[in-house]
């Protein structure tokens, strides 16, 4: 009997894996299918216009990662480079962003296999500057609760972190984040739930200890 | 958060510097690979004497056994390949079922027909088992070709579907050229060597399709 449920719940996750991921509809994203697509029909100045949508995400992303602008750097090169090498296999109409995203997060694993960026990986996080206000205060705080949304991150397994990166960040839909990182959507849910939970938790830690100094 | 303004330079410069074809020259290599393993299909279908072998079993039993492989092969195709708008390999859970479940149809499909006709003769299956492995090879490439370093995400799985997936395309050439449904002789001779070929594309998979750097 329980077998029985076993191989109907498998399959009805062969069928459902089997029909088209759904897509989120963003202007910058069909912006890079467009640009993608000419690319691969033989305009070469697409190139330079995918770049410009899809490097800082790319960046952003490796950056997260790797903890290191320099690897980071590498693997956005890398990334667009594969994209450049297949430009002659580019389905057209596909998903360009989702793609890029699995590309890099490849290349990251690889480099980190590679134990290429293990060096810079134990220094401190200089990526990211936080966002500049009027208010020193404000900024002292803000910089602050970044920091605690880093280390909470960091802390993360690699799965919790990379799926809520791709979906609450980078605003892939759970389908989508689920073909990147080879997982069903199910548990994508469940690792940006838990990833969630753990920042709120650590934000209102943080809210609690403030309000006893 | 910004990448420094002399990468996109260094980025431009290193893609001129390596120029890539085209969407409309892929399309014509792919079609040129097809024709290839067509005619390499068919080239090995007659020098082991398939023509007289046709007879040996009614022709509207040999249409539909092969018809049901044919089928087979052109699902597990469209199973292993990137669907829809995505240039994402399909799942994990997709790829395992297909490549376990391809050899199994194909051996269940031929088996089926066992007791429809009698057997002209019994072999123990080594020449079909061989014949499919000399076989698979092109289409193998044909696909492998169109995935060709573009799978970051499971390229050992993807190796292995695409492997049982051009052992189905094999099997039916074997099916056509070979009269004999007898349960034991389509195990090992029709089934089995799409196992090996599943085995060895994912042997070849994380070398051939894997995204990786340069």
């Amino acid at each position: 009997m329980s077998g029985a449920l076993v191989l109907t719940g498998w399959l009805t996750g062969v069928v459902a894996s089997a029909a088209e991921p759904r897509v989120r509809v963003d202007p910058e994203r069909s912006a890079a299918n467009a640009a993608m697509d000419r690319y691969a029909d033989g305009e070469e100045e697409a190139f330079g216009e995918l770049y410009d949508l899809l490097a800082p995400r790319l960046f952003g992303f490796a950056s997260k990662l790797t903890r290191n602008p320099t690897a980071a750097e590498d693997v956005v090169q890398q990334t667009l480079l594969q994209m450049h090498c297949a430009r002659d296999r580019y389905r057209r109409g596909a998903e360009v962003v989702p793609w890029a995203f699995a590309i890099a997060r490849r290349l990251v694993i690889d480099a980190h296999r590679r134990s290429a960026y293990q060096e810079v990986l134990g220094k401190e996080d200089d990526a990211e500057p936080p966002r500049s206000t009027d208010d020193p205060l404000e900024a002292l705080e803000s910089k602050r609760a970044a920091e605690v949304i880093a280390r909470t991150l960091e802390a993360m397994p690699e799965g919790q972190r990379e799926a809520f990166i791709l979906v609450r960040e980078e605003g892939l839909t759970m389908a989508e984040a689920a073909s990147v990182l080879g997982s069903t959507e199910g548990a994508i849910k469940v690792r940006v739930h838990r990833a969630s939970e753990a920042l709120k938790a650590a934000l209102a830690e943080r809210n609690r200890s403030r309000g006893a100094e | 958060m910004n990448p420094p303004d002399s990468l996109k330079a260094r980025l431009l410069q290193t893609a001129r510097n390596k120029p890539v074809p085209s969407r409309s020259s892929a399309r014509t290599r792919l079609a040129g690979l097809v024709a290839l393993a067509l005619a390499m299909t068919a080239a090995t279908f007659f020098v082991m004497g398939g023509p007289e072998r046709l007879g040996a079993r009614p022709p509207g039993l040999t249409a539909a056994m092969v018809g049901g492989v044919l089928g087979v092969a052109a699902l597990a195709t469209w199973l292993a390949m990137p669907r829809g708008n995505s240039m994402l390999p399909p799942s994990r859970r997709l790829l395992t079922t297909l490549v376990v479940a391809t050899p199994v149809a194909v051996g269940l499909w031929t088996m089926l027909w066992h007791l429809s006709y009698e057997d002209p003769f019994q072999r123990f299956g080594l020449r079909c088992f061989a014949l499919t492995l000399a076989t698979a090879p092109w289409p193998f490439i044909a696909m492998a070709y169109l995935r060709h370093r573009m799978d970051p995400v499971s390229p050992t799985l993807t190796g292995a579907a695409l492997g049982a997936t051009s052992g189905a395309w094999a099997a039916v050439m074997v099916t056509l050229w070979c009269p004999i449904a007898d349960p034991g002789h389509v195990a090992r001779g029709h089934a089995l060597p799409i196992v090996v070929l599943a085995l060895a594309g994912a042997a070849l998979g994380a070398r051939l399709f894997r995204a990786r750097l340069t």
